[in-house]
């Protein structure tokens, strides 16, 4: 599989099983709640190697997601669904948005 | 209002200590998601783009102040201290953690409530016009009839696993304020000839990415066969059903290919052999049942005190103009609470908000309170001497918002900003035309109109039967929002006509705007509601207000 284009990733991406909260594998293969600290593969194939590799009994719906270099350094996903997973909804401050471990970012 | 009897007491907490050992099980490893999330959604537990979803029925919109309290206590125990009332008259938390629900369950068999049926292909929660057994024009509460088919309904093994969900609605007046033409059933009570009350069965209505408008099935079916016929209904529907393709498994598609003619004879021959099933013991349940609704014990009290607050008050006087609704009783009025506040998320309610509605249900609704379809709550029985205390109260709580029926009350799904389904948002559309119009100060002149918002096709906040209707699309990985103007949900229901492409999340609050001053130079008068003019002048007036303004702007 070719590389994706314009220096895009892929993020392994899921809901925590106890909480439904967003979680990404991070490169130590552990489920990370903020997606700066995402592992990105670079290429489909290696990703769903990874991904068909991973302890999933923690998560549900494993899938991944389009992620390109944000301005500011780290992460940014490519879909605004995947933007609104990683912050919480819009209409109030809750969710990542509000946790205390984004704010320190 | 019914209450449990020792065989419901018993089913639901037997249903919640069974979901404890599901979750038990899933958290111990025991089960697969794969295994689970049929078990979790039998139980109304969804996954959401944030967290786990409770979905809770409330049986015909039907509280008193405990159970809303109880959804109180839950808010802040388990949840984040509110909660969303949903356009099926169900309320929904959408942050409890999986190890809590079963908790959550228990907490709700404790006041009479709970969460069965909430999703799957079953009979979902049987929703009612919100003033039932208060309106004027009604020949009868529909309730009793509501709540015989959540008992027929509930965990029946027939219809466990329907071609795809089933929604009824039961209303009991001409006036039709349930949607009832756009659910698989729509249930009417009427009268024959001869003035027996029986029912009026409409067929095939539904919203979603094939929205059709009900068609009637039985004009008039008599009292006593009612469960016979619908079981008749669900039979053939389950034979004749899309099971290979999700998106034509509705009724809706079943009348459509079938013909209501074809359909009309095997629903009616398989009646013949399934009435003969039925010995009447379901009408003596129903006798019963009718007695838990009997009419509250009205109080007679003079209406100096609102006459006098009426005169004097303009702020009471617009919350009376707007938010009152004629009750049965001429000293009585039906009181609904906007959950609508300009800039507020529609159908959200604080935990402070739900005790304060309690509270106030308690001390002057004959400790009644309803969930309407339209996300606000219903005061049903007030008398009209008791309108300025209530009002004072619900100022107090910031619950007096004069908008009912307005452009403001608006209807909105939780799109993009909770739901996993959803392809654009929806709430912040809602905001945004609630705050630029209360800003313009020219609500009260537009006049009543509804406009209705889905975050994607299939349509929980009924936009194709909205005066101005809005769905929330994707297009080329932005959200883009499409507009249907002319829809109805009443008796006269209609889906409403596409104007044209769709607008970006920028452009469709200017787009409300120009349909709303085009409205106002079209009027006749300022009696002339948007939807008679809209009938009168045609969608080409619209659409060339809306796209001709476009390429302006472009130019400019």
């Amino acid at each position: 599989m070719s590389k994706n284009p314009n220096d895009r990733g892929l993020v392994i991406t899921a809901s925590a099983l106890l909480e439904g909260d967003v979680v990404y594998l991070d490169a130590a293969k552990h489920w990370v709640r903020h997606l700066d600290r995402a592992n990105s593969f670079p290429d489909t194939e290696t990703a769903r190697q990874a991904l068909d590799a991973q302890d999933q009994r923690d998560v549900i719906g494993a899938y991944l997601m389009d992620t390109r270099p944000a301005p500011n350094g780290g992460l940014e996903p490519v879909h605004f669904r995947e933007d609104f997973r990683r912050t919480g909804p819009s209409n109030r401050f809750l969710g990542k948005q509000a946790d205390p471990l984004v704010q320190e970012r | 209002m019914y209450h449990y009897t020792d065989f419901d007491r018993a089913f639901v907490s037997d249903r919640a200590a069974m979901f404890r050992t599901q979750v038990a099980r899933r958290l111990d490893g025991s089960l697969s998601e794969e295994e689970f999330r049929p078990l979790r959604l039998m139980n109304g537990l969804y996954l959401m783009l944030h967290a786990y979803m409770l979905r809770i029925a409330i049986p015909y919109g039907t509280l008193n102040s405990a159970k809303m309290r109880q959804l109180a206590m839950i808010a802040d125990r388990w949840d984040k201290g509110y909660g969303h009332f949903t356009t099926r008259q169900n309320i929904q938390f959408n942050w409890p953690k999986l190890p809590d629900v079963p908790d959550i369950l228990e907490a709700l068999a404790d006041v009479e409530m709970h969460a069965i049926q909430s999703s799957g292909n079953c009979i979902r929660n049987v929703t009612a016009d919100h003033f039932a057994g208060a309106a004027a024009d009604e020949i009868e509460d529909p309730r009793p009839t509501a709540e015989l088919i959540r008992q027929w309904s509930t965990d029946h093994p027939e219809f466990a696993f329907l071609p795809r969900k089933f929604k009824f609605a039961v209303i009991g007046s001409a006036q039709d304020r349930a949607v009832s033409k756009m659910h698989d059933i729509g249930i009417r009570l009427v009268r024959d000839a001869r003035g027996e009350k029986g029912y009026e069965l409409s067929i095939g209505g539904g919203l979603g990415r094939t929205p059709m408008v009900g068609r009637v099935l039985r004009g008039f079916l008599p009292r006593g066969d009612l469960l016979a016929y619908l079981e008749a209904i669900l039979q053939v529907y389950n034979v004749l059903g899309r099971r290979d393709n999700k998106y034509k498994a509705r009724i809706k598609i079943t009348v459509h290919e079938t013909g209501l003619d074809r359909l009309q004879e095997m629903v009616e021959a398989r009646f013949l052999l399934q009435r003969t099933r039925f010995d009447g013991s379901d009408q003596i349940v129903l006798a019963a049942i009718e007695r838990d609704f009997a009419e509250p014990d009205y109080q007679r009290l003079t209406s100096d005190a609102f006459d006098a607050a009426y005169t004097k008050n303009g702020a009471f006087r617009s919350f009376v103009d707007t938010n009152i609704t004629a009750h049965k009783q001429p000293d009585y009025a039906i009181v609904t609470v906007s959950l609508k506040a300009h800039g507020a998320t529609p159908g959200d309610a604080s935990s402070d908000q739900m005790r304060l509605l309690a509270d106030l249900a308690q001390k002057f609704s004959h400790d009644e309170l309803r969930v309407s379809h339209e996300q606000n709550i219903i005061l049903p029985h007030v008398p009209k001497a008791l309108l300025p205390a209530l009002y004072a109260g619900l100022r107090d709580g910031r619950l007096a918002t004069a908008n009912i029926g307005l452009i403001s009350d608006i209807i909105a799904c939780p799109g993009m900003d909770y739901c996993d389904l959803a392809t654009a948002r929806a709430i912040p559309v809602a905001q945004d035309i609630a705050r630029r119009f209360d800003s313009l100060k020219i609500e009260r002149d537009i006049g009543p109109i509804k406009i209705k918002i889905s975050g994607c096709i299939n349509a929980c906040g009924h936009h194709h039967v909205a005066h101005i209707g809005i769905l929330g699309l994707e297009k080329h990985g932005v959200e883009s929002y499409q507009i249907t103007l002319g829809g109805d949900a009443t008796e006269t229901a209609r889906i409403g006509d596409r104007v044209g492409p769709g607008f970006s999340a920028d452009d469709i609050l200017p787009a409300v705007e120009t349909i709303i001053y085009t409205y106002l130079a079209h009027r006749l008068d300022p009696e002339e509601q948007f939807i008679q003019t809209y009938r009168r002048i045609g969608l080409p007036v619209f659409k060339t207000a809306l796209y001709g303004q476009k390429e302006q702007s472009r130019a400019a």
